[in-house]
This record gives C-alpha cells, structure tokens and sequence, in this order.
C-alpha cells in the first residue's frame, strides 16, 4: 500500500536532509525496506525519516531521476537471459549524464551516482549508470581502456601472451 | 578550576586532502598513489573512473552491458580479468567460424550462455 502524500526526510551522511514524496521512494528498495522495517501505520505517521549514506550533493541528482522517472512501472522489470545493451539509455536520461561532462569531476559524480543507486537499491539508476559507464570503453582498444580507467597492466609475460591468444579473434 | 589545554592545531596535509578526495575506497589506494606519482613527471588527468574501487557484482554488471568483443578487451589487468572469468553472461545469438582459435572457444564456453549458436565449417 502507497500512500501518495506521505513523505520521507532523508539524512544524508552530511547532515543535510531533505523530504521527498513517498512517489519516489518507492522506486529505491533500500528506503522502502526502512519505512516497512519501521512497522509503522502509514496512515497514523504521515512522515517517515531514513538515513542514507549518500552525500547531500549526490543525493540531489539521485532525486533529480527519480523524479523524473517516478511514473516508471514497480517492479522494475529484471531481465535475466536476455542480452544486455548499453545503447538503449532514455534521451532524458542521457541528457542527465551529459550534464556532467562540463564538470571537473564527471567521473567522479558517475562513481558517487553508481554507488548511490547500489545503496538505495535503485535498479533502473543502476542499470542506467552502469551503462554509462559501459559506453565509456565500448568500442575501445585495449590501450585506450587503461588510460580511461587508469589501471596499469599487471599480467606477466605469460599472461599476457594467453589474453592475447584468446582475444585474437576480436583483434582483427 | 583550569582551563584544558587548546588542543594543538593540525597542520594540513594537502596531498592527503587530494588522496581523500580522490579516494572513495581504500581499495582504490594503489591506483592514486600510482597517479600521484605520475603526476610528478607528466600531466595526468585527476578525474577518472576509479572502476576497481566499485563492489565486483557491480563491475560485473557493467561488464554485462559490453559487447562480447569490448568485454574480452576489458581484461586489461589481473582484477579485471578474474572479474570477467567469474561472470556470467548471455549471448543471444553467436556465430562461430571453425577457424576461431580453440582459445577463444574454450573462453566463451567457462562463463558464456548462448541462445543461438551456428556453426560455420
């Protein structure tokens, strides 16, 4: 059961709080599972306060989503055996993510979303983040993926010499 | 009745503020202190995707959105490729030229489902 005007004060793990419409928090699993764990009556306490370990400015953008997609179909509709691909992500959605790119820590902010959405159990902001952070390697050389996820290449000479065996097939 | 002592003052640590900030686990230490290093003798971008600092179910689920050819490439070091090993994936549709190397076959077999597979002689 849902009631459409209580509200939920979230507690960012900066002290800042901020109330949202039960309308959104529905969709995170993590702030649902709080309210119900408070076994409280719905109707008898109209507002609910949850703490999250999610920063104040994450959190923003984590409310921003969900208030767009606050009409998306619950449950989120899990895909299992079935192909995945990153190139589906929403307009409003991409247009959400791009605004972070004239950020000086876009990748940063991705990291800090991402996180978020795995908190509170957001699986369409997950999904969506996820895929985003696909895209960033898709379709790159195996040089480029180091540089963009800056990890240095630890295989030894053997190892490499296996990879490479294996992935001769996707190389030409 | 005495006043306590004012504590003494720390002095700040800026790299350690740049470590922190960088740092959103302790996981990811290693890559920052490689950073920190390089950033000493050439220009190095600060803001990047601290990948191996994410849980491993949710690598895996990023490495599930990849294509089959991306997610072989995206063994770009040991955690990554064991990462990729341990995942599991469906592929809706895969083609396979027998002059494949058996390397490549014995890879898709440990961690890949197939809805349709065709073989070419």
């Amino acid at each position: 059961r849902i009631y459409p005007l209580m509200r939920v004060t979230l507690t960012t793990s900066d002290g800042a709080s901020v109330t949202v419409s039960r309308q959104l928090t529905k969709h995170s699993g993590f702030i649902e599972k709080a309210i119900t764990d408070m076994a409280v009556d719905d109707n008898a306490v109209p507002l609910s306060a949850v703490a999250v370990d999610v920063d104040d400015a994450t959190l923003k953008l984590v409310i921003e989503w969900l208030t767009e997609h606050r009409d998306d179909a619950l449950p989120y509709p899990e895909k299992t055996d079935e192909e995945r691909r990153a190139d589906d992500i929403p307009a409003w959605d991409q247009a959400f993510v791009q605004k972070w790119d004239t950020k000086e820590d876009q990748q940063q902010t991705l990291y800090a979303v991402i996180t978020a959405a795995d908190k509170l159990d957001i699986k369409g902001l997950l999904d969506m983040t996820c895929k985003t952070l696909a895209n960033k390697i898709n379709g790159k050389t195996v040089e480029e993926m180091r540089e963009i996820l800056q990890l240095e290449c630890d295989f030894t000479e053997e190892e490499l010499a296996e990879i490479r065996k294996e992935n001769a097939w996707c190389e030409n | 009745f005495q006043m306590p002592p004012t504590p003494v003052r720390k002095i700040s640590r800026p790299r350690a503020a740049i470590k922190k900030a960088n740092t959103p686990s302790s996981s990811s230490t290693s890559i920052v202190t490689r950073l920190e290093r390089k950033r000493r003798h050439e220009e190095v971008k600060d803001d990047y995707f601290p990948i191996l600092a994410l849980p491993t179910e949710l690598i895996s689920h990023t490495f599930s959105f990849l294509d089959l050819v991306d997610r072989c490439r995206a063994r770009v070091n040991k955690k990554m490729n064991t990462i990729e090993g341990e995942s599991k994936y469906y592929v809706e549709r895969l083609v396979i030229k027998i002059s494949h190397s058996l390397d490549f076959i014995r890879r898709i077999a440990q961690n890949v489902s197939v809805g349709t597979l065709t073989i070419f002689f």
